[in-house]
């Protein structure tokens, strides 16, 4: 049982990974992006046709995973967002499951059909402790995790841009007012969600050695779920949350309960939201 | 008088040749076509049609072109189409040429009722496809309705020609028949007495084989399935497979029974050797594609799979035909391609023998072709000798594979 309980701390990892992107826009545009997921696996497919494709070395692979799904999320700003108007979430976010089937058909059509595309990297990074076997790309995206939560967490808390994110989340008028930015801030933290996705997205096909097209939808789903549970805005809470999830969904794939898998995520928000509709770690406004 | 352009400016006239010369070449050109049709409509000094002198006949083709089966339909379609190719390079079926309308599920039945309906409404004769057991279960069903021959080449679910009426048609082997053979060579090459039975839930081709199929042609056997009453089930599409693996690895047994599609069954191929489960695996013929050898590399070496092609032939047709593929795609093509190739050369042999061409009417035409398929016996194709039961289903031979180093080789 303590393999499970570690396998799915390790996968709940790549699920907070992702959630922490879709809590950061949320917590600072007051956004949701539906496309989020889409990012997450047009990053890691893309940075792996082009490294089958041209033989390009493991860091460079992801290095470009980073950077696509950091454009990518950018690319939201202008293609859904800022047409739409900040002050109109609902229509905002519908564009963005426009601009998810966008992306998802766009990788389908540079792939040429809807299959996997495959990890061809030969990498053997496992390794036991006791009876326990663990990859370094597993144990890698679960402190990946805890310290992107960590940063994010400061860098909000600290940094100029961090506050004035903080700011644009409270009152974007009376920022905008100020002389902040807006559209760059959006952009800006639209960009570091969308880089976290694809950091997320390459140690995904790392481990599970191939990313499909349909991938973005079904982990992104499960992202959203984690993000409501952990509280809207919370980095702590989509940790938390990721990492139960992941855990949970584990123990019941073990126990051959694995039909319960799809429904135990979105069974545990409506739980979570009726004791708490702010999610466990999630402000009582958000 | 100038000419007015496209825009509405004035274009010179500029003759190039004299009017009245250019009319008189003119008639020349016409008189010297309108001779030759004459010729050529009179001369009756061969009995060979030539393709082409009559209408068209049309055959469907309902396969994946896109889909999670995507490796398997694009050689189908290839198979297909080089079959065609051949044929109306000899002259066609009986002076008409053979066409192919193609309809793409996406391995959706669904898609596949549509697609039906579709290629029948624009007059096809019969109909190749569909690739799986869960779209031919339906399209089966229809076809007495729609006096449409349907024949797969690919399905392998017991019983899904009974429906059909005589209308549909497998050339393929069932499951049943594919480990009849398979499971005994596989359990006598490595020793094999009990097993654990692994399998895709969601996936209708493989599951099918696992819940119906492998249980009692084990114990016909002497295999036992040590894991009968809660197999290991997965997920379609699943990528993370540690799990998975764990629960196989804490049954004992001698094997592993793995039914799933192909991207599946690589990734699960990388995982059991990341685990270091080293056990004996026999899995099954739709996880035979490209799809399946990217997904796992070396890891799926010693997966024995059983087929409907002999990886090796000895004739020289199937020799011919695999060259063929191999010149169409990049790689050796999907053993069922072979029965797709196949499917089209009886379709055009029955109807040359039944005199049916472009002229004869769509509803004698698909009636005059079941007719002479469910009196087929003998019939010599690339992937062997088609002779078809009461019940629609081709008599194949089954031959028993094992991965060695990326590619299909004969088993021991």
């Amino acid at each position: 049982m303590t393999q499970v309980v570690i396998n799915g701390l390790l996968v709940g990892a790549s699920y907070a990974l992702l959630a922490i992107g879709y809590t950061l826009v949320f917590g600072v545009m007051r956004l949701l992006t539906l496309a989020h997921g889409q990012v997450f696996m047009a990053s890691g497919a893309i940075a792996l046709i082009a490294a089958n494709a041209y033989g390009l070395p493991l860091v460079v692979a992801g290095l470009l995973a980073v950077t696509i799904g950091a454009l990518l999320s950018a690319l939201t700003d202008v293609v859904s967002f800022r047409p739409v108007g900040y002050s109109r979430p609902i229509a905002a976010a519908v564009s963005t499951i426009g601009f998810a089937i966008v992306i998802e058909r766009g990788i389908i059509a540079i792939r040429g059909d809807e299959t996997a595309v495959p990890f061809l990297f030969e990498v053997n990074t496992d390794f036991r402790v006791g009876s326990v076997q663990v990859s370094l790309v597993e144990v890698a995206t679960f402190v990946l995790a805890l310290v992107v939560m960590v940063l994010t967490s400061r860098f909000l808390q600290r940094s100029r841009w961090g506050i004035a994110m903080r700011a644009f989340s409270r009152d974007p008028e009376a920022v905008a007012l100020l002389g902040v930015p807006v559209r760059r801030l959006a952009v800006r933290t639209l960009a570091v969600a969308g880089g976290l996705a694809g950091l997320s997205a390459f140690l995904w096909v790392a481990r599970n050695r191939s990313v499909a097209p349909s991938d973005g939808f079904a982990v992104g789903l499960i992202a959203l779920a984690v993000m409501t549970i952990g509280g809207i805005g919370s980095m702590r809470g989509a940790v938390i949350a990721g990492l139960t999830l992941g855990v949970v969904v584990n123990v019941l794939d073990y126990q051959g309960l694995r039909g319960w898998q799809a429904a135990v995520p979105w069974m545990l928000l409506l739980v979570v939201l009726l004791l708490r509709p702010q999610g466990l770690f999630g402000e009582a406004d958000a | 008088m100038a000419n007015r352009g496209w825009l509405g400016y004035a274009v010179p006239h500029v003759a190039l040749l004299g009017e009245t010369a250019m009319t008189r070449a003119k008639a020349l050109v016409l008189l010297g076509i309108i001779f030759a049709l004459i010729i050529a409509a009179c001369d009756d000094s061969g009995d060979t049609a030539q393709a082409g002198d009559k209408p068209p006949i049309k055959i469907g083709l309902i396969t994946d072109l896109s889909g999670r089966f995507v490796s398997f339909g694009r050689d189908i379609d290839a198979a297909t189409q080089l079959a065609v190719e051949q044929i109306n390079a000899n002259g066609g079926v009986n002076g008409s040429e053979l066409v192919i309308v193609t309809s793409d599920t996406a391995g959706e039945p669904d898609q596949a009722v549509v697609g039906f309906r579709t290629l029948v409404n624009d007059g096809v004769v019969a109909v190749s496809g569909p690739i799986s057991s869960g779209e031919a279960e339906v399209l089966f069903a229809q076809a007495p309705d729609l006096m449409v021959p349907i024949m797969t080449g690919t399905a392998n679910k017991e019983g899904i020609t009974a429906v059909g009426d005589g209308w549909a048609f497998r050339n393929t082997a069932t499951n049943t028949a594919l480990y009849a053979e398979g499971m005994p060579a596989w359990a006598e090459e490595y020793g094999i007495r009990t097993a654990v039975l692994v399998f895709d839930e969601e996936e209708p081709v493989t599951a099918a084989a696992a819940r119906f199929a492998i249980p009692p042609v084990a114990e016909a056997e002497g295999i036992e399935i040590v894991n009968l009453d809660s197999p290991v089930t997965f997920a379609r599409g699943q990528t993370n497979f540690a799990t998975t693996v764990q629960r196989i690895r804490e049954q004992e047994a001698d094997g592993l029974i793995i039914m799933s599609g192909p991207a599946e069954a690589g990734l699960l191929a990388r995982e059991l050797s990341r685990q270091g489960e080293v056990r004996e695996i026999l899995g099954h013929p739709a996880q035979a594609s490209d799809t399946f050898f990217a997904q796992g590399g070396d890891d799926i070496n010693h997966w024995v799979l059983p087929s409907i092609l002999d990886p090796e032939p000895g004739d020289e047709a199937t020799r011919a035909f695999l060259a063929a593929m191999e010149e169409v795609g990049d790689d050796e093509p999907v053993p069922e391609a072979a029965n797709y190739f196949d499917n089209i050369q009886l379709f055009a042999s029955v109807m040359r023998d039944a005199g049916i061409d472009g002229n004869t009417s769509l509803d004698e035409a698909r009636r005059l072709l079941r007719e002479g398929l469910l009196s087929v016996s003998g019939f010599q194709g690339v992937a062997g000798t088609i002779s078809f039961d009461e019940s629609g289903d081709a008599m194949k031979t089954v031959y028993v594979n094992v991965v060695i180093a990326g590619d299909l080789q004969p088993l021991g």
